[in-house]
This record gives structure tokens, sequence and C-alpha cells, in this order.
């Protein structure tokens, strides 16, 4: 059995090298007054998106969001980065997450994925889970999980995706 | 040779993909592939200490490859999973290996139409939800086919049919729903407010050969939504009303069924305010009438509590009692602002919630007489307050407080008193030069009954943004026995890929996620999980 895992994964990582979802899928999102938009259309077009997948259980999500929110003024002057955060708490705490992300001051973008259709979509197996896009809605990297220092490794692409490079 | 599909999945993938290369070149529309890989594996040895048992094997793997295929309006994917055998909690049916989903989906502005297994949730659940929850095994997918249909801007027309995933089988009873959502302000002139009426039908059939001839083949449920917000405020409400549905779950109960959902909410300028009712009566919903534990479920009836992210804090957690049961939860957010008196720098952060579960009210012959009316048993109760705040630049504090009263008895239905604990946590976030980090967690919960108390240390070291170590103890003590439940762990992330392996102890219990939960046994080995997408 562990012969065949390391197949797999010597499998992947030939393939990995070759291909990757390159734009975020058509799937609905809600919202946080309920009304449902396509994911394809929460992308910024004037400067970078940070696709953030957090929920309110998740205590590493919450870090990285907060560490974000500190920053994302600066980044904003800088970069014209958009913050999309999406939610993927299910009917147990959905209903909380407009009074959560209101008690923390977050200024960006949130979203719910209340089914998680659009993690499911994107292949994701465990949040957080982080992806930078360009201005044309071209994925240019994905982070599993979330170690404190994380949001400069982000930081240094959006700067990047910003200048064009 | 099935053993080496996945493999041969995984290669036939790239060669697709190089004629995608090719393809594109010309201009030609070709299409992407994406997909997603996730390994647990679990190297199980004999531990009396804990009353861990070694299976007969000595190990448990699951194993999911996912792939997915869009051109143009397409969309195809399909899913193999591997249980060689299944880890120890998990479904013994589960062991098996072989492609559990398929779907080809056709979607456009008015239209999406999936045929094969698919996912969906009316409403909040309560009358239908077909979701995927790997840590819990469960995947209730439905496999037939899902029409979705927005013939206009505000309206939303949902209709399927099928039968349900039950591990490597599918269910023996079929599921049909139909929901129709409206956004009233895209159909009315309505400034200010939103207004979001909706309504579903569930039904399900399954054949009865027994002899009563009054036993229901067919079980109707119906929801009545209604969902109002404006820019600061939101309520939203839903009622199920369910035929009788005689089956396992309730003991043959021809009672019909019901559930009331209310939840409210306030969100100002650095304060949130949210509150939820909830009271449901015999209102599981399986698609098998003979179905138990977390087989075939219809819809979902969450724990309506805060789900906590502290280890002992979840010795105790709550599961929704589908028969009866009646109660709320309250949660306060506040942030002091910056540079405001108890703001300080970077601002402080107060979250309290609270919440309580009682049977419902009956009169002497059972019969519930009030239907707001709390009965005399307490079920759950969690009173919690959290206060975080960044004392520096690098430095992050967190304190919280945690009372639970929890009825063992009635949760768990094993003979047990009610269980009061307090729980303390203090938690500190340093970050040092060079993007490295500590971050510590001391936890102390204090309980005269069941299990007495217990401690807990966890100190992890980051060394962003590839590694991640931590040490665990949760030390049980004050009982007849003394036992510590030792982890230690790391774990290697690059881009979308995750490596993570530990040794240790696993407390058995009820492991919980979302509100739903399963058994675990206790065990001690070494586990090992890889998780990617691509």
């Amino acid at each position: 059995m562990i012969r065949i895992i390391m197949v797999c994964c010597c499998a992947w990582l030939y393939t990995g090298i070759s291909y990757a979802q390159s734009k975020l899928p058509a799937v609905d999102i809600e919202r946080m007054d309920g009304k449902v938009v396509s994911a394809t259309e929460v992308v910024n077009t004037d400067g970078p998106t940070i696709v953030s997948f957090w929920a309110t259980w998740c205590k590493p999500c919450v870090l990285e969001l907060n560490e974000m929110q500190d920053q994302y003024a600066d980044w904003k002057d800088e970069t014209q980065v958009k913050i999309v955060s999406i939610s993927i708490d299910d009917a147990r705490s959905s209903g909380k997450v407009n009074a959560f992300v209101s008690g923390r001051r977050w200024d960006f973008d949130v979203y719910l994925d209340k089914n998680s259709d659009l993690k499911r979509a994107l292949n994701i197996s465990n949040i957080p889970f982080t992806i930078v896009l360009d201005k044309n809605g071209d994925i240019i990297s994905k982070h599993a999980g979330y170690v404190p220092g994380d949001e400069d490794i982000i930081y240094e692409e959006i700067l990047e995706a910003a200048s064009g490079e | 040779m099935n053993k080496y599909l996945l493999v041969l999945l995984i290669i036939g993938g790239s060669t697709v993909f190089s004629s995608q290369v090719v393809g594109q070149s010309f201009g030609q529309e070709v299409g992407q592939l994406s997909g997603g890989f996730e390994s647990t594996s679990q190297f199980y040895k004999n531990d009396e200490t804990i009353n861990a048992q070694k299976p007969d094997q000595g190990l448990g793997t699951n194993n999911y490859f996912k792939l997915d295929y869009s051109i143009g309006q397409f969309t195809f994917g399909v899913r193999y999973e591997a249980y060689l055998p299944p880890l120890l909690g998990y479904p013994e049916e589960l062991n098996q290996k072989g492609v559990v989903n398929r779907f080809a989906t056709y979607q456009n502005e008015v239209l999406r139409v999936t045929a094969g297994n698919f996912y969906e949730q009316f409403g909040a659940g309560l009358i239908l939800r077909a979701y995927e929850e790997r840590l819990l095994g469960i995947d209730n997918s439905i496999d037939g086919i899902h029409v979705q249909v927005t013939p206009k801007p505000g309206i939303e027309l949902t209709g399927l049919y099928g039968v349900q995933r039950d591990n490597f089988e599918e269910g023996e009873g079929q599921v049909r729903g139909l929901d129709v959502v409206l956004e009233l302000n895209e159909l009315l002139p309505i400034n200010g407010l939103t207004i979001r009426p909706g309504w579903s039908l569930v039904s399900k059939y399954q054949e009865y050969t027994g002899p009563d001839e009054s036993f229901p083949e067919v079980v109707d449920a119906y929801s009545y939504r209604l969902a109002l917000s404006g820019t600061t405020y939101s309520v939203d409400a839903e009622y199920v009303d369910k035929s009788s549905d005689p089956s396992v779950a309730n003991a043959f109960s021809e009672e019909k069924g019901s559930a009331l959902l209310v939840n409210a909410g306030y969100a100002g300028s650095g304060i949130g305010i949210n509150g939820t009712f909830r009271r449901i009566e015999n209102s599981e919903m399986r698609s098998d009438r003979t179905a138990s534990i977390n087989r075939l479920w219809m819809n979902y009836l969450p724990a309506e509590t805060r789900q906590h992210g502290y280890l002992l804090a979840n010795i105790y957690p709550y599961n929704a009692q589908a028969l009866g049961e009646i109660g709320g939860q309250l949660d306060i957010t506040y942030k002091f602002a910056r540079e405001s008196m108890l703001g300080g720098k970077y601002g402080t952060k107060v979250a309290l919630n609270f919440s309580q579960y009682h049977g419902l009210k009956t009169d002497d012959n059972g019969e519930n007489t009030d239907f707001f009316g709390f009965g005399e048993e307490k079920y759950y109760q969690d009173f919690n307050v959290e206060f975080a705040k960044k004392l520096s630049r690098k430095l992050k504090l967190t304190l919280t407080y945690i009372n639970q009263k929890y009825n063992k008895e009635q949760v768990e239905g094993v003979p047990s008193d009610l269980i009061e604990t307090q729980i303390g946590v203090i938690e500190i976030l340093q970050k040092l030069a060079s993007r490295k980090s500590i971050r510590l967690e001391v936890q102390h919960l204090w309980t005269d009954q069941d299990m007495k108390n217990w401690a807990a240390g966890l100190i992890e070291f980051n060394m962003a943004p590839n590694w991640s170590f931590y040490l665990l103890d949760q030390f049980n003590y004050g009982g007849t026995d003394e036992v510590h439940y030792y982890q230690a762990g790391l774990a290697y992330m690059k881009g979308s890929t995750r490596i993570g392996a530990n040794y240790g102890r696993q407390r058995g219990g009820l492991l919980c996620v979302g509100g739903v939960c399963r058994f675990v046994p206790a065990a001690t080995g070494l586990s090992v999980s890889v998780s990617t997408t691509f």
C-alpha cells in the first residue's frame, strides 16, 4: 500500500509541474446580503486579488485574516489589491459570519460558500487556503495552511503581480 | 491491476494536458484539467494505558483522488477513493476501493444541468443537505439528475432526483426535491431592505413490504423561508413540516416532524450581535428508514452551539437531538478601536457566546403541549468569553473562559450525571525574527464528574512559509487513573501541497466537525497525511 501511495505522489509530482487550474471556476457563492454571484465576478480588475478560504471556527484562518487586515490599507495603497474572504461556514455558523466580521472591524469583501461548492470545485482539502490572482484573474499562487509570516510571502507576490512581473 | 488505476489516471491526465498545450498553441479551445489528492494513513500500535488496540493489519489508510475537466460550458469530474483498510472509527463498509463519484455538468446563463453525483443544500439544510465531510466519513451525495434554472434575475428554481451514496453502495430510497428562491428586490421596486422568500419540497420513496397497510412509503417535507436584511441587520426564518416517517432512528414513531430556525443579526462598526433560536421535533430524515449513525442523512441538523477551537473544550461537544430539542444561542463580538482607552495601540477584541438546549415540554402522557415550552431536562449549556489583545507588533495574547453543562446520558446514551466543566485557556503568539514564531497554549478543565480534571499544554514552532512543528500533551488526572495523551508532529507546506506527520496518542470519544459527530476509538501510533490540489 505504501508503495502505491508513493507511486501516486511521484506521479502527481510529475504531472503537477505540467498544469494547474488557471482561473476561478464559475461557481455560485453568496454575498453577505444573500445575493448569489458567480466566483468569477469577485476578481479585482484594478490589481491583484487575494482569495482566502476561512471559517469562524478555524483559528489559523482568523489569525491570517487579522494579520492581513492590519496591513490591508498599506497593501491597497501600494498594489490596488483586493482581499476576498470566502467563508465555508455551513448552516451551523454561516448566520454568524456578518456579526463575526463586523466585530473584528475587517473591511474586506466577505462571501459565503455554505455547502463548500467553490471549495470542492477548487479541490481544496482543508482551510486555511489562500489563492493569489493577477488583475487578469489568472491564478499565480496557492497556499495550503497558514503560519505567521506567510502574509509576507503573499505581500511579495502581490507586489510582483502589481508591477506586472 | 486495479491498484494501479490511480497512477494511470494521473499519468493519463498528464497526457491529456500535453494535448491541451498543443491545442492552445494553435488557438483551439481544449479545456482545463484540475484535481486534488488527499491521503491519510495511520500505523497503529497496542497501548494498554488508553485501551488502544492495534487492528489486525496494523494500518488504516484513507485516500481520495479527484479529477475535473472543463471545456466550454461543460465540466466532467470523477473521484476515486481507496480505504485499505479505513482508519479506525470509519465505517467497516468503506473497506474497499473504487470510483465513488462521477458527474457531467452543462451550465449557461439560465440553466445548469448535472447528471451523476451532485451536492445540494436547500435553505439552512433542515430539509435537504447533500455534502461531503471526510473527517467524519460522510458523503451523502445524490446520484441522479439536478437541474437549476434562472428564468429571469431574481427567480431561481431547482429540481433534483436520485439516490444517495451509502459508502460504496447506493441507498434504497429515492430522493426528489424542488426549491424556489425569489429575490424580491430584483422583481419589485424595493429599496433599503432585501427580501428573499423561499420554498422547498423534499420527498422520499422507499418500498415497504411489511404487514402494515398504512405504512408510508412516501414521506414529504415542506420548507417555508423568509430572509430580510438591511444595511446593519438581518433576520432569517425557516419552518419545516414533515409527514409521518417511521424509522429506526425514531423507534418507528408515526408522529409528524417539524423544525423552526430563526436567526437574527446586527452588524455595526466594531460590533456584531447574533441570536439563534431552534426547535426541532422528530425531524431526522434519511433516505433509508433502516439507516443509522451517519448513513444516508438527507437533512442537516448540526448543534447550534459555538464550535470551539481548543482541545479541552471539545471533550464534551454537543450533538443535536433530532427527536426533540429546543434552545438557542447568542453571540456578541466587540472590538475596542485602536487608540481608544481600552483598545490601546492595536485594538482589543472581546467575544461572548451563550447557548442552551433543553428537551421539549411534555405533559404527563409524553405529548408535546407547548410549542415554545422548554422541558425540564437540560441537554447542554455553554457560556464562554474570549479576550484577545495584540500587546506589541510581535506579541499577541488570548484569554478564554468556558463553562459547559453536558448531559452525557442524553447525548451519548450512557448512564451519567450532568457534567459541569470550567475551562481556562491562555494562548500566546510571539513572532520572532526571520518569519519564525512560537505559539503556546496552556489549558485546564475542572470537573467533579466523569473523567475529572484535564490539563493541556501545546507548543508550536513555525518557520514560514514551509515548516511547522508542535508538541502537545493532554493530561487527565484526579480520577482513578492518570493518563498523558502526548503527541508530536510536524507539517511541511509548499504551495498547494501540505504534508503532515504526527506520533502519539489520540483520545477516544466524540469527534465533531460542523456540529455533526462520530465516535472515534482511542488510538496510538504514527499518522502521515498528504494533500494537494492542482
